[in-house]
């Protein structure tokens, strides 16, 4: 819900989305620290304060190092929306019966439109991915995906099928920018061919299904070649729509009606 | 409903309307108080009687400082209400800083008890689970527990997450594997009296080690427990994606 903002942390939320609109990456927390002129734990108080209002997440990951990420319209006017769910997900991350109303549940949402929002149901464990059966993801319509969510996305541009797929940075522009950490993760994660990872691709994205795992490589791979589906780098505009939330209701609590069908 | 509003009324919620749309975020106070040119405690009056008719809904958290809620409701009656994330959880389940408020955020729950409703935040993967750092636990200390619940209670060393299971339900649980009362008329002794067997959510192969350890260092009771030492029961868990 909207809490009031300091004007120093206005200029701080301005400043992440500035750099992440044009490096399609966050800041360090030294970045934005150096951008201010302040000491670390300053620029860490600020981000502090912008995480508990729920503007941002910022953490050091094992393996993804120190990342800060963006709440999309964390301060906008709080929603209470009934949501659809329009289709199911297998353990591949392909979307099936979509799209065919499968029940629906209230959710509270920051500034949405609520006809652009959707869920889906995941009918099977993805573990790479922590979901697991019965857990419902919300989506929207509108949101462009940014490096590090999860987007639907068409396979191959014949093909009527959709995958989630998580998406990596594969975008090229400034000549200070290092993303040889994300590609190598990208060619490591999902077998992209080197020459796709064209340096002259600007405004691409790497993407891989949110199934892919050693077990599933040789389906996906094969799926991919019978719909003639490249795995090439994409630009933002081919995603549908981006993964907003997850609820999972757990077990015993599942049988109280909170959610249709 | 209708409600009859003020001018004043109407300006006033036009103008925080346009406020969050413009800088996706709440006005402060005083904002409020110089764009219409009164003093503060006016605007808080303001405010006040906005809330009366249930035009929206203020406040101030202690962690989060002032606040302004204007819901708006698409095919749905239901009334978000406000969680508290009071603790942290780490990659064993175990809940550190329990109770300290970090934080809340709207949840809409089918006949919530506010005052038995809490939330803890995950700092670390539970991947036995398939839970990720980041994910919002929700908790109820009034709903009661039952086999296939997930549940909090004090294991000796601190909260902990365990997953609850009928007495009988699977002999070959490992519990039942590293308990001395393996007898099977205590069993079923435990099992008529509704205890659970419990255990913890987070243990895998790469975790085991780690609670054998904690077992004999805090004395902990391997052994079934009653529903009423279980806290809290988990009832959701929200995960937010996109950011």
């Amino acid at each position: 819900m909207p809490h009031a903002l300091t004007e120093r942390e206005k200029e701080y939320l301005a400043f992440l989305r500035d750099y992440i609109r044009e490096n399609e990456n966050t800041p360090q927390l030294k970045d934005v620290a150096d951008h201010f002129g302040v000491k670390l734990p300053s620029a860490h108080k600020v981000l502090e304060a912008l995480q508990s209002k729920g503007y941002l997440i910022f953490r050091r990951g094992s393996q993804s190092g120190y990342f800060i990420r963006l709440a999309e319209r964390g301060g906008g006017i709080e929603k209470v929306i009934k949501v659809m769910t329009l289709g199911n997900i297998d353990e591949y991350g392909e979307v099936t019966e979509f799209p065919s109303q499968l029940g629906h549940f209230p959710v509270v949402l920051m500034g949405v439109d609520e006809n652009r929002v959707f869920a889906l149901r995941a009918i099977q464990d993805i573990p790479q991915e922590k979901i697991q059966a019965g857990d419902f993801l919300i989506c929207d319509f509108d949101k462009r995906p940014q490096p590090g969510d999860i987007a639907l996305l068409p396979f191959g541009k014949s093909s009527n099928r959709q995958f989630l797929c998580r998406i990596y940075s594969a975008t090229f522009g400034g000549s200070d920018f290092d993303l040889e950490l994300d590609n190598t993760f990208a060619v490591s994660t999902y077998p992209v061919p080197e020459s796709l990872l064209d340096p002259a691709n600007d405004q691409r994205l790497a993407w891989a299904p949110i199934g892919y795992s050693p077990a599933t490589e040789a389906y996906l791979i094969a799926e991919a070649e019978k719909e003639n589906a490249p795995l090439n780098p994409i630009p933002p505009e081919y995603a549908f729509a981006t993964v907003l939330r997850l609820y999972r209701h757990f077990f015993a609590f599942s049988e109280q009606p909170i959610q249709g069908p | 409903m209708a409600v009859e509003l003020t001018n004043r009324q109407k300006e006033t919620l036009e103008f925080i309307r346009e406020y969050i749309w413009r800088y996706e975020s709440a006005p402060r106070l005083e904002e409020i108080a110089d764009h219409f040119g009164v003093k503060t405690p006016t605007a808080h009056k303001a405010l006040a009687s906005l809330r009366e008719k249930g035009l929206l809904y203020f406040g101030r958290d202690r962690v989060t400082g002032f606040y302004i809620r204007l819901p708006e409701y698409h095919g749905t009656s239901q009334l978000p209400f406000d969680i508290n994330i009071v603790g942290k959880v780490n990659r064993y389940g175990e809940v550190h800083e329990f109770p300290k408020k970090t934080g809340h955020f709207p949840v809409i729950l089918p006949n919530p008890d506010p005052e038995a409703i809490f939330a803890l935040e995950l700092r670390q993967h539970i991947t036995a689970a398939s839970m990720q750092a980041g994910d919002l636990l929700i908790f109820s200390s009034t709903k009661k527990a039952v086999p296939g619940d997930l549940g909090i209670f004090w294991y000796g060393k601190s909260w902990l997450l365990v997953s609850l299971y009928l007495v009988d339900q699977d002999p070959e649980t490992p519990w039942y594997i590293m308990s001395k009362e393996s007898d099977p008329n205590a069993i079923r002794e435990y099992h008529e009296a509704g205890y659970l067997y419990w255990w913890p959510l987070a243990v895998n192969e790469e975790t085991e080690a780690y609670f054998v350890k904690a077992a004999n260092q805090y004395k902990v009771p391997w052994r079934p427990i009653a529903p009423e030492e279980i806290a809290a029961v988990a009832i959701q868990l929200e995960r937010p994606m996109t950011i």
